[in-house]
């Protein structure tokens, strides 16, 4: 009995702002120059204030560039502004979270009822919703001397707020992704989209970037009407699992299935291998828990990045009960249409754009398109090229193939460059078909037989070429142009 | 609104706080005391009154994103009141 894969993503993506979310603290705990000498991160707790402490009696402020930045994602990802939005407060205790509650949005998120091609099919975006992070919690068993003041017997967990406050966008996926691929590419093209825009480095092993998926498997209607005809009557049935491997083969929708029950949440997926991984594990496992007859239960499960395989960790008899309510220290937010299409014209060509540009408008392979619209660095020295009248398809196959020169030149220097090589190859061509012509007749019998049908003494002049040119010519192109004057002669 | 038991004890897990038996009882009590006292609200017509997240009237109200003056602390202010710390990190018992 073939099950159908139901997929949705929550993705939590750090903004890149010069300060944190609802405080004047510096929101670059990566700094560059650490950076350099290998990416430290800051030390803890030293971009920390009372706001983002959670210190009694510290208000919070909007820092405006993160409300503007996740208005573009909405329109990147063509959603609906909404124009009257507000935050919220989503309460839970956590050592991270100082205050007891992080500042959310919940029934007005910026963003609403979105949608994003991925590789032609389209992924609905539910919202675009903007937060503040919370701080990093390290889960240790220390040694005790390395310990001031200890709580339990080396069994801590240690805090550090500078993440607390940083500005949070998360992206909600409708549960239209079917298989691990699928989601794979969904979340890569969320990350090059972010780049684009310029809100966030997407970087995952900072943290910037943070997957969780939402899994289930589901009986396809057809496959169920299928059984209950069998039930009723014991007459035969044809199976539609052929026609619905070969849609899943080809990540088709099949006509109708039943959303599940249940779902299985995994969280904290820092990579896109352990985003594929966690899903291949879920689909297998539930399939199967399925076909033994057990009942699957809505839960939060936690992914073993050694073993690869997922864990429970909270389920549903546990699941948490937010109690939102507006944030009383913030004003709302009105969106005027003018300031919306003052952002909107500040969005540049997105990547899934582009490559479908360089497709259709420009004749480029897919894979060739993929390449060079990864980043948006190699698009616009493509597009540079193409603008100092390289030919499309020449100036495609250097980015792909030799990006060694990219990496050297500016495409002005890139374009004198190949102009200078092709002259400097023209003028190699004269010089031989010179040395060519002298060899020709200074050999009036090899070029003889050659006439009279013996290829063999092409051979002879060639090595001719070879000793006048103290072998610094091609043996093909000598033998190409030897042809060319003999012709001639 | 009566709150029953089992909510009350739900409330009372929300909040960290552990009741007793007895406990649970007086804040059943209490908390639908509260409840009943606001019910009153529930007299006013409110059809047509568009729900208010709220009331100072102000909007768009946003700092600018620049580093200027910000309020942040050293490490040592930060942790000043942490009953225990470790390397410049808050220490608590472990959650996980």
């Amino acid at each position: 009995m073939p099950y159908y894969p139901v997929i949705g993503l929550e993705i939590h993506i750090q903004l890149k702002t010069q300060t944190k979310m609802f405080c004047g603290c510096s929101a670059e705990i990566w700094p560059p120059a650490a950076k350099a000498l290998g990416g430290k991160a800051a030390a803890p707790n030293t971009h920390t204030c009372p706001t983002c402490l959670g210190l009694p009696g510290a208000l919070p402020t909007i820092n405006k560039r993160a409300v503007e930045q996740v208005i573009r994602m909405g329109l990147a990802l063509n959603c609906t502004i909404n124009q009257n939005s507000y935050f919220e407060r989503k309460n839970y205790f956590y050592p991270d979270l100082p205050k007891g509650y992080q500042i959310s949005q919940h029934r007005k998120p910026l963003c609403v009822n979105g949608q994003l091609p991925v590789n032609g099919q389209i992924v609905g975006i539910t919202d675009v919703h903007l937060e503040e992070d919370t701080g990093k919690s390290i889960h240790e068993k220390l040694q005790p001397t390395t310990y001031n003041l200890q709580p339990t017997n080396g069994e801590h967990t240690l805090l550090d707020f500078n993440k607390s406050g940083i500005p949070l966008m998360e992206v909600v996926s409708e549960p239209d992704i079917h298989s691990a691929e699928q989601a794979v590419a969904y979340c890569k093209l969320i990350q090059q989209i972010v780049r684009f825009l310029g809100i966030s480095d997407g970087d995952m092993e900072k943290g910037q970037m943070r997957c969780e998926v939402n899994v289930s498997v589901a009986r396809l209607a057809s496959d169920i009407a299928t059984q209950q005809d069998s039930n009723s009557a014991t007459q035969p049935h044809s199976c539609t699992a052929t026609q619905l491997h070969s849609k899943l083969r080809q990540n088709l929708p099949p006509t109708t299935y039943h959303l599940p029950p249940y779902r299985v949440e995994i969280k904290n997926l820092n990579s896109f291998r352990f985003v594929q991984k966690a899903i291949e594990y879920e689909i297998q496992r539930q399939t199967e828990a399925l076909e033994n007859g057990e009942h699957l239960i809505q839960e939060t499960r936690g992914f073993d990045e050694e073993k690869e395989i997922t864990f429970s960790q909270r389920s549903k008899e546990q699941a948490h009960d937010y109690r939102y309510f507006p944030e009383p220290d913030l004003p709302p937010m009105k969106l005027s249409d003018k300031e919306i299409e003052r952002l909107r014209a500040q969005i540049p060509e997105l990547p899934h754009e582009a490559k479908r540009r360089l497709v259709d408008k420009l004749g480029l392979k897919p894979s060739q398109a993929e390449i060079i619209s990864r980043e948006q660095s190699t698009l616009s020295y493509f597009d540079q090229l193409v603008k100092l009248n390289l030919l499309t398809d020449k100036a495609a196959n250097l980015i792909v193939n030799q990006p060694e020169l990219i990496e050297q030149y500016s495409p002005q220097e890139l374009v004198n460059y190949l102009e200078k090589q092709a002259v400097e190859q023209i003028g190699d061509e004269n010089a031989l078909m010179q040395i060519a012509r002298k060899i020709i007749e200074a050999n009036p019998k090899p070029v003889k037989d050659y006439k009279s049908g013996k290829e063999t003494a092409l051979q002879f002049l060639v090595g001719q070429m070879m000793r006048e040119t103290k072998g610094k010519a091609e043996p093909q192109k000598a033998a190409d142009i030897l042809k060319v004057v003999l012709k001639r002669n | 609104m009566e709150l029953t038991k089992s909510q009350t004890q739900h409330i009372a897990e929300l909040a960290r706080i552990k009741l007793t038996e007895k406990e649970t009882g007086k804040t059943q009590s209490d908390l639908s005391t509260a409840l009943k006292y606001i019910e009153v609200l529930d007299e006013l017509d409110l059809e047509d009154i568009e729900p208010t997240a709220q009331i100072t009237r102000l909007s768009n109200i946003y700092r600018e994103d620049e580093l200027k003056e910000p309020q942040t602390l050293s490490q040592s202010e930060t942790l000043s009141n942490a009953p225990h710390q470790s390397n410049g990190y808050f220490s608590v018992p472990r959650v996980l």
